[in-house]
């Protein structure tokens, strides 16, 4: 477990899977938070279909479709700049926990409606992209949740404007064997 | 504990700045929500919407006539007053009115009730565009020629659309007569596919 520990410390301090991690997410979400920006009625009626905001409250609805795109592309710009990463990180990671169940479930609703495979059905989920396959989105946010993570949890700061002495406490080289190393 | 402390911290501060600059974004912005209004005053549908292209072949208007009616849609015309139109209709309508007058028939107006992106790319000749989301842009100019018509028909792109529905119920708050009205619930989708005339340009 520590030799494990001790292995992951040593490929998160390259600095390498943060870089990736923070431009696959980051460049993501800025691209799918400024389509949104760019069209908010559309994401408006689509955060509408999921049915989960209280219909009883109109504003806070409008508010939400305001205001989450411009999260988004905020938290993926701090991601590929590399500002207040681990903050990004979480709420990329948050984001796509509360979205992807979101996504299934509405991609269940048309499954069940339709005569088509599970992997055949396709919707516009709101997610920026347009008329997506269900299959391919949630591989998609699996993929994005696992590089969210790493950016959340990684210690290293190479390549990051926030280029600063690692953190000590959790991560990655939270193991007493792998001390934190100046970058 | 300090450093998710300070994680939390960061995503606090990057959500309140990102809420921040979306509010003064939206306000500023010519096409901003309007964060007070209900954009939709009506009850939702009581299906889901139905799917797009693959999920549903049939939607989207290889027959729209044939296709079930959402009970969602159904309801709030029927409170309303307003009566559904089906392709067939519109088309005979349509036709009529070409022929008699050579052009459109001003006592018949169609209303689009889809976005001006849409319109610009195609619509049915002589309609006015009426964007349920952006009503200050075009309520004036369509109740001026709304107000002469003997009958309105709207549309928007297809049966999962409820914009067409929207507009309706707009024009009725605006003061329009709901027997003047009438939803053509195939809409755009449907009428292209039935290879109808169609007009380009911008509203």
């Amino acid at each position: 477990m520590t030799a494990r520990a001790g292995m992951l410390s040593q490929v998160d301090q390259t600095g390498i899977p943060l870089l990736v991690a923070r431009l696959a997410v980051g460049g993501l979400f800025i691209w799918m938070g400024v389509a949104k920006i760019a069209d908010p009625v559309t994401f408006l009626k689509l955060m509408r279909q999921y049915q989960v905001l209280p219909t009883s409250m109109p504003y806070f609805l409008n508010f939400v479709a305001v205001a989450v795109p411009w999260i988004e592309a905020l938290c993926g710009v701090a991601l590929v700049l590399g500002l207040a990463v681990r903050g990004a990180g979480l709420i990329a990671t948050g984001m796509l926990v509360v979205f992807t169940p979101m996504i299934l479930l509405r991609g269940l609703e048309l499954y069940h409606q339709g005569g088509v495979s599970f992997c055949g059905v396709n919707f516009d989920c709101g997610c920026g992209a347009g008329v997506i396959f269900l299959c391919h989105k949630l591989v998609e946010n699996v993929v994005l949740f696992l590089l969210a993570l790493v950016a959340a949890l990684s210690r290293s700061r190479r390549f990051c404007l926030e280029n600063r002495r690692p953190r000590t406490g959790t991560g990655f080289a939270a193991s007493p064997e792998n001390p934190p190393v100046a970058d | 504990m300090k450093t998710v402390r300070q994680t939390l911290l960061e995503g606090a501060a990057l959500v309140l700045i990102a809420c921040a600059i979306s509010l003064g974004a939206n306000s500023v912005r010519q096409r901003g929500l309007d964060l007070g209004r209900d954009y939709f005053k009506a009850p939702p549908p009581t299906e889901p919407l139905l799917p797009l292209e693959a999920s549903s072949p049939g939607s989207g208007g290889n027959d729209p006539d044939e296709a079930p009616p959402a009970e969602g849609h159904e309801n709030r015309l029927v409170n309303c007053g307003m009566v559904e139109l089906t392709l067939e209709q519109v088309r005979a309508c349509f036709r009529n009115c070409d022929q008699a007058s050579g052009a459109s028939d001003p006592r018949i107006l169609f209303v689009d009730a889809r976005n001006d992106e849409c319109f610009t790319e195609g619509h049915i000749p002589g309609a006015v565009l009426l964007d349920h989301y952006y009503m200050d842009e075009y309520i004036a100019d369509v109740l001026a020629t709304v107000e002469c018509a003997e009958q309105i028909v709207v549309y928007c792109n297809g049966i999962e659309c409820e914009d067409g529905a929207l507009v309706c119920l707009d024009l009725i708050d605006e003061g329009i007569a709901a027997d003047k009205l009438f939803l053509f619930k195939g809409g755009w989708e449907a009428w292209v596919q039935a290879g109808l005339p169609c007009e380009q340009g911008e509203p």
